[in-house]
């Protein structure tokens, strides 16, 4: 009994800690690059220059500034061998020291209290912090820094860079908790690491300027008042407010949370019914006793009470000891969320396992509440019976069956209430997973009746090979629905489970068809050249000496950068194709409004795509990913502006196309249009199309002779590696389903094992008598296999509708309203099989232990002890 | 060899309480011959169905030998004395002890199906048996749709349907109001006469252990008593 | 005026306070100080010294001389309003120099990198009425480098003269052949736009500005002063502009040296006296409370003529101990005893508090000078370290 309460509370608890403890350091790391601030100056995608900072400091006395340069580097451990490096990517914060707050405030002013709950990264618990003006000095976490195997004063050397970073100082992140994943340099530093001379990524600002506390309006004035005085000073200067950045960010990820909350829920869910099946177990087990306790005299108030005070005591234990197990089990699980977070979104590293009150209060909730509830019907029917009856569970299915049409009703019911919901929500992700909810449970509610239906079939001949095999004839299958409300509720459980794993299996499947469809969509070109270099860009001679060659029938060169618009910040990408230029986007358009004849280069969402390239070359306009366009609505014809080097200016969308990158919204634009509105010159990506009569090995032999005097700083890739490569973050990045997809298992095969222990505990006289007809314990240790396999058979069969109902949600909906990704749908049979022999599986292995136990059994003792 | 079908030679079975070991059965020696039908009568406890449940082999005896039909219970393995049981021995149990969740004809094809059977024997086999203990057309009424005396005769069919050379059989009226118990002895009998099968009734009624060809008394796991009822008449 | 070994303690008291919070205990200051002293390039490594005098050769010394370690423009004086109310200010520029980098692997290409900072403070005290009792000082930081903070002298730009760090600025510019320095500084509601027009010439202390401090010819620095500007311009406090005039004394200095062991701090004197006479005194305290031989005291007439005081004429005699919240107790009044002259200058402060509590802390402020018998004869300002 307290191991399934244990392990339901536990898995619940468990997805929970994972999830808020990447939350949690999520916002601690945004805050740690953020800090205090409450505005930003942001410029073009290339950063902004520094100079404006200094004349932000100098000329207009904006005290409350600090420059920050950020970027993401790769730490090379020192301890692993040459062969396996391990590398940590971590955020590169270049800051000014003497900008940071510490020295912003008043002289023998304390901190604030609260600095640390504001999540300022500043290096001041450590005074060889001012060793950081050095150049190619770093302060780490000092976890960060074990993990890498440094020591102060030891040099780490820096992934695919020249660079080296001398370790001056660490943090402990017990004081600093938001340091974890921070590698803090000097501007100096981070403008080199980085190769951003003359740059930075932006500049921070305290506003209003420090004065005396003034009324909320006179503030936000005042505010208003400094912003202009900023934007009115420097031409070029966009203030914005922090949080409007930080919210794009937390948009991304909030998604990628809330299918972990899915998850959650489906954990409860498991949960519950694990609990649920245990505490309903365990008393009705002791039927026996509770009869002769009746017997002998005691009211039956009494024993109701005794029951449930029982019930409850062993609830607290289970609850407590699921926490811990859960606390552990979610630590682990954390690690893969981090995982694929920083796959999908940036880097983040978690090693502070946080869980809140209300997680603690939601689990223990669940276990304590689903334990009382089970508890009641038996108890009450266990006091309220007449002392005789008390004894003939025969009595209490005979209910059970009665009960099992209405259950069925309600199941559709929901099932109907669940489709509703899904019908008329039209974009909230919410809506979607409360569906998926109600369409689990009512599933399961429906699984009595499915069961019943199922078996008999039996008495028309179907299960005619079991029957034989068995030589028990029909007592298997009959001996499963006789116990209903035990059998019934262990087949929900694993139907559940099952079906999710078939559903998310399915729905990965889609995905990663999808992907593997996009990915030979978009890599055209035959081979790619990337430099390594800190500022990405490759040598214009290069470029030149590439045009040149032969065998190349055309070229794409490309240039991403980051770029802030009137939406959220987004990836912009120039291109520019040459020579023969394969179709690379598959267009999926809506617009939201019809295109107006007036408008020059407004287009009809049936045009072709080449029309719309040849748009694209030659007006002002951009292409923008799927996602970005369902997150921020933005649509065929509709106009964004994005922060050029000359300010914000318009663009018009003139398609949609596909694309499982994720992140910040991708937008193209012609090279053109980009050289119009960027002074960058810059080109980081080559594509290459090779001629078709050409050798391919000879050429890459060709072009890495061309490259090899560029000392390493460029990549050839072939489109091959890169899909390769692709699939393997895709494939990682749903590690953590997977994992999470065989604990929902594990926790249903407990039920199942639960339930079949009750089942044979239940059956003793019944196994006994058997016994005695001369079935030999093999053979009942045979029974119970098959009924178990039976059990398998029938969940793994009932939750293939269920899971690929699912799955059609999940592709449909959820991935629709979280990512924004369309995909197609496609069932790999292989998944609907595997989870079908998943089931039978898990079955199989839970009906091992009481298998054993039954074989061990002795008849007589049974037989005595009637 | 012996001649006779069942043979104990000094048996004893004590069951653990606790710390405290109870003999129940103290060096027992009795013989039965084939196709003999024997009341064994006593007090509760008196290790009446210990007798029958070493002597079909669901238990084990402490020491002593128990052979059935020439075959020696207590050298044989679990399985081996479970095959034997199955295939030589019926057992009707005090409380019928019917399986719940199958049919009266289902439970009287258990023991068929156990011997492997062929199919359509098996069919024959039951339906016949069902028919000579007078429930034809019940075949499939489980359990809780049948009368006490219906389902002791169901038991009874379970029983003898594969035509096992020993019957035994526990306290099977116990349960039954008096003139069912009579029926029940009356068709038993009729039907263990009809195949020669050797019959053990475990009983502590005097009405049916007279019955029985020869009367064994019990108390405190020794044999006080090995005659019929007619020549002792002693107050019971 | 002060001693450039003393600099270096202050420079690195200065840091170690900054840096280890207000978490850290107390006796961790002067180990991790002097350790962080050293990891700053501490020693006087890798920069030139003062070992003997030197031709000065102005406006260009007026900037920085980044092959010292440290180096300050020191300004401080006492105003006035036309109501009579009585202000002292004190604005001071330092430059702190790390040992050259040895040039490393990475190499540097960045603007930002620098091995140089300054720091600045701005203090304003405003005396004798009841109500407002302001004494409000501010400090920054800021790396030498990206335009951020600096010191140069030019005679392209519109200021000959320009020390700065973010918008607090200390300028110099020709006005008919004469070098009209500028103060600039905004901080909040605080602020000080002053013109200080020199009436004395500069003043090369020491020998010929040379300026030993100890037994180590080496351990001594660079030092001249500016002794007597005329001061009129606006001074803000909290909020309230003042329009004021007054006298200003600027002191320049810059050293590589370390500090004696055997000295703790030191007592500086920059008086103003109504007769047009200055006279600058500073003493360096021994551990033993003893004043080490190598102070120094310098009387400069109303033509700017310098007259070295041998220091055994002249001492200070202490009559008012004030205690801070902070614990340090300062001799804030007292009085200059001349044997040379015979001359008694009592002195007492605009204020008492006058403390200045920043990454280190020590008392500068606006004293009055008085006869024997009362009578004010001049002003002055005040730096007491080490307390």
């Amino acid at each position: 009994m307290l191991i399934g309460m244990t392990l339901g509370v536990a898995i619940i608890f468990a997805v929970d800690i994972a999830n808020e403890s990447s939350k949690r350091a999520f916002s601690l790391s945004l805050d740690a690059v953020t800090g205090r601030t409450t505005h930003q100056i942001i410029g073009s995608a290339n950063g902004i220059d520094d100079t404006i900072y200094t004349r932000l400091r100098t000329q207009l006395g904006v005290r409350n500034s600090a420059p920050v340069i950020q970027g993401t580097i790769n730490l090379i451990g020192s301890d692993g061998s040459a062969e396996k490096q391990y590398t940590e990517t971590l955020q590169l914060l270049g800051v000014d020291l003497f900008a940071e707050p510490m020295f912003r405030n008043q002289p023998g002013q304390a901190l604030p209290k609260d600095d640390q709950a504001n999540g300022n990264v500043s290096a001041r618990t450590n005074r060889d912090s001012l060793k950081l003006l050095h150049n190619g000095t770093v302060i780490l976490a000092q976890s960060t820094a074990e993990r890498l195997g440094a020591s102060v004063g030891s040099s780490i050397e820096i992934a695919d860079s020249r660079f080296t970073l001398t370790l001056i100082s660490t943090v402990d992140t017990k004081v600093q908790a938001n340091f974890e994943n921070i590698a803090m340099v000097d501007i100096s530093t981070a403008q080199e690491v980085l190769g951003l001379h003359g740059k930075l990524s932006r500049i921070d600002l305290v506003l209003p300027l420090k004065s005396q506390p003034a009324p909320v309006t006179q503030r936000t004035k005042k505010i208003e008042q400094n912003i202009e005085y900023i934007e009115s000073s420097i031409p070029g200067v966009q203030v914005i407010e922090a949080a409007r950045r930080n919210n794009a960010l937390i948009q991304m990820t909030e998604a990628f949370h809330t299918n972990l909350l899915a998850m959650s829920l489906l954990a409860l869910l498991v949960g519950a019914f694990l609990i649920y099946n245990t505490v309903t177990l365990s008393v009705i087990q002791r039927r026996t006793v509770f009869g002769q306790l009746r017997v002998v005299g005691v009211h039956r108030h009494e024993l109701f009470r005794s029951i449930i005070t029982e019930t409850l005591a062993f609830a607290i234990v289970g609850t407590l000891a699921g926490v811990v197990l859960g606390y552990i089990l979610g630590s682990a699980l954390l690690t893969l969320v981090t995982r694929t977070i920083n796959d999908l979104y940036f880097t983040l590293d978690v090693r502070q396992v946080s869980y809140s009150v209300f997680t603690l209060v939601k689990a223990c909730g669940v276990g304590l509440g689903v334990s009382l509830l089970a508890a009641v019907p038996p108890a009450l029917e266990a006091a309220n019976s007449p002392p005789v009856t008390v004894t003939q569970r025969s009595s209490m299915e005979g209910r059970v069956s009665k009960i099992v049409p209405f259950i069925f009703m309600a199941g559709i019911g929901l099932i109907g209430s669940g489709a509703l919901v899904l019908w008329i929500s039209e974009r909230s992700l919410w809506a979607a997973f409360l569906a998926i909810f109600f369409i689990v449970a009512g599933y399961s509610l429906t699984i009595p009746k499915l069961l019943l239906s199922l078996t008999s079939m039996g008495n028309q001949k179907t299960w005619n090979p079991v029957i034989s095999y068995s030589s028990l004839g029909n007592y298997p299958l009959r001996s499963i629905t006789a116990s209903l409300s035990r059998t019934a509720i262990a087949i929900a459980a694993l139907v559940v489970a099952v079906s999710a794993t078939a559903g998310v299996g399915i729905m990965i499947g889609s995905f990663r068809l999808s992907v593997v469809h996009w990915l030979g969509d978009a890599l055209q070109s035959d081979l790619y050249i990337t430099s390594t270099a800190s500022d990405n860009s490759l040598p214009a001679i290069l470029i030149e000496d590439i045009s040149t060659l032969e065998n190349i029938s055309g070229t794409r060169q490309v240039r991403m950068l980051n770029a802030e618009t009137d939406k959220s910040p987004i990836r912009l990408m120039a291109v520019r194709n040459s020579g023969t230029s394969p179709q690379v986007y598959s267009f999926k358009d809506k617009a939201n409004r019809p295109a107006t004849p007036n408008t020059a280069n407004s287009i009809q969402s049936a045009i072709s795509p080449e029309a719309r390239m040849r748009l694209l070359n030659t007006t002002d306009s951009v292409l923008v990913a799927e996602p970005y366009s369902t997150n921020e609505n933005i649509r065929v014809n509709d106009t964004l502006k994005i922060n050029t080097d000359y300010g914000l200016k318009p663009f018009t969308v003139v398609g949609v196309f596909t694309n499982y990158t994720s992140g910040k919204g991708l937008v193209v634009l012609s090279m053109n249009s980009f050289h119009r509105y960027w002074s960058d010159r810059n080109i980081d990506t080559i594509g290459l199309t090779l001629s078709q009569e050409v050798n391919a090995k000879d050429t890459k032999k060709q072009l890495r002779g061309l490259l090899s005097i560029y000392n390493d700083k460029l990549l050839m890739r072939s489109n091959t590696e890169i899909r390769t490569q692709s699939l393997e973050i895709f494939d990682r990045t749903f590690a953590i389903t997977h994992v999470l997809r065989l604990l929902t298992i594990g926790v249903a095969f407990i039920g199942i094992l639960s339930a079949l222990m009750a089942l044979a505990l239940e059956r003793r006289s019944e196994y006994a008598v058997l016994r005695a007809l001369g079935t030999t314990p093999f053979q009942l240790r045979q029974l119970l296999l098959w009924q178990t396999g039976l059990m398998g058979l029938i969940a793994g069969v009932l939750a293939l509708p269920l899971g690929i109902a699912m799955s059609k949600i999940l592709v449909s909906v959820i991935n629709v309203r979280s990512f924004g990704w369309t995909m197609e749908y496609h069932i790999p049979p292989i998944v609907l099989l595997e989870s079908l022999i998943l089931a039978i599986i898990a079955a199989l292995i839970a009906g091992f232990y009481p298998a054993y136990k039954l074989s061990q059994l002795s008849p007589a003792e049974a037989l005595r002890h009637q | 060899m012996s001649d006779h079908f069942i043979t104990l030679e000094q048996v004893s079975k004590s069951y653990n309480a606790g710390s405290t070991s109870h003999q129940v059965l103290g060096d027992l020696s009795l013989n039965v011959a084939k196709g003999e039908q024997v009341a064994i009568l006593g007090h509760s406890g008196c290790g009446k169905s210990t007798l029958l449940n070493l002597i079909s082999g669901i238990d084990y005896v402490d020491s002593g030998v128990i052979s059935v039909a020439n075959t020696n219970l207590t050298t044989l393995s679990e399985k081996e004395r479970t095959l034997f049981r199955r295939q030589h021995i019926g057992f009707i149990f005090q409380s019928f002890n019917l399986i719940q969740t199958l049919t009266a004809l289902e439970n009287i094809q258990l023991p068929l199906q156990l011997n492997r059977y062929p199919a359509t024997e098996i069919e024959a086999r039951a339906k016949s048996m069902l028919t000579r203990v007078g429930l034809n057309g019940r075949d499939n009424a489980f359990p809780d749709q049948l009368s006490g005396g219906e389902q002791q005769r169901v038991a009874i069919a379970r029983a003898m349907v594969h035509s096992p050379a020993l019957v035994l059989a526990d306290e099977h009226t116990g349960n039954l109001d008096a003139d069912t118990g009579r029926e029940m002895i009356e068709l038993f009998s009729e039907l263990a006469k009809s195949e020669s099968q050797t019959v053990l009734i475990v009983t502590h009624s005097l009405a049916i252990a007279k019955t029985a060809d020869r009367v064994l008394r019990f108390l405190d796991g020794k044999l006080i008593a090995d005659d019929n009822l007619d020549a002792t008449d002693l107050a019971w | 005026m002060i001693n450039h070994t003393l600099t270096a303690l202050f420079i690195v008291t200065l840091f170690c306070l900054g840096l280890s919070g207000c978490n850290s205990p107390p006796q961790e200051y002067s180990t991790t100080g002097v350790s962080l002293h050293s990891e700053l390039g501490g020693s006087a490594e890798g920069f030139e010294r003062a070992c003997t005098t030197r031709q000065f050769s102005f406006p260009e010394d007026h900037g920085a001389h980044p092959k010292f370690r440290n180096e300050w423009w020191y300004i401080t004086g006492n105003l006035e309003d036309s109501s009579g109310l009585r202000f002292g200010f004190h604005v001071t520029f330092f430059r702190v120099a790390n040992p050259p980098e040895k040039p490393d692997a990475n190499g540097t290409s960045s603007n930002w990198s620098s091995s140089e900072f300054y720091m600045a403070h701005f203090a304003v005290t405003e005396g004798l009425t009841e109500e407002n009792v302001h004494s409000t000082g501010f400090e920054r930081f800021s790396r030498a480098a990206a335009g951020l903070s600096g010191a140069h002298v030019s005679n392209t730009e519109e200021s000959t003269v320009k020390v700065w760090l973010d918008d607090w600025q200390l300028h110099a510019s020709y006005v008919d052949d004469k070098l009209i320095w500028q103060l600039s500084l905004h901080e909040g509601d605080y602020s000080i736009q002053m013109r200080l027009t020199p009436e004395k010439p500069i003043v090369l202390q020491g020998n010929a500005g040379y300026s030993q401090k100890s037994a180590d010819p080496c351990n001594a620095s660079f030092y001249y002063s500016l002794p007597r500007l005329r001061a009129d311009g606006q001074i803000k406090i909290a909020g309230t502009q003042h329009d004021v005039t007054g006298t200003a004394w600027l002191d320049r200095e810059w050293s590589s040296s370390a500090l004696a062991d055997t000295q703790t701090g030191w007592d500086w004197f920059a008086l103003q006296l109504n007769d047009g006479r200055d006279l600058m005194l500073y003493n360096l305290r021994k551990g033993d409370g003893s004043i080490d031989s190598f102070s120094y005291a310098v009387e400069i007439d109303q033509r700017g003529t310098k007259r070295q005081i041998p220091i055994d004429q002249i001492s200070v005699e202490v009559d008012r101990w004030w205690k801070s919240d902070t614990g340090s107790r300062y001799p804030v009044a007292g009085k200059i005893l001349r044997k040379d002259t015979n001359e008694i200058l009592v002195f007492t402060p605009l204020r008492e508090n006058q403390e200045l509590d920043f990454t280190v802390r020590y008392w500068e402020g606006a004293i009055d000078l008085a006869s024997t018998s009362g009578e004010n004869i001049g002003r002055g300002y005040l730096e007491l370290t080490g307390y």
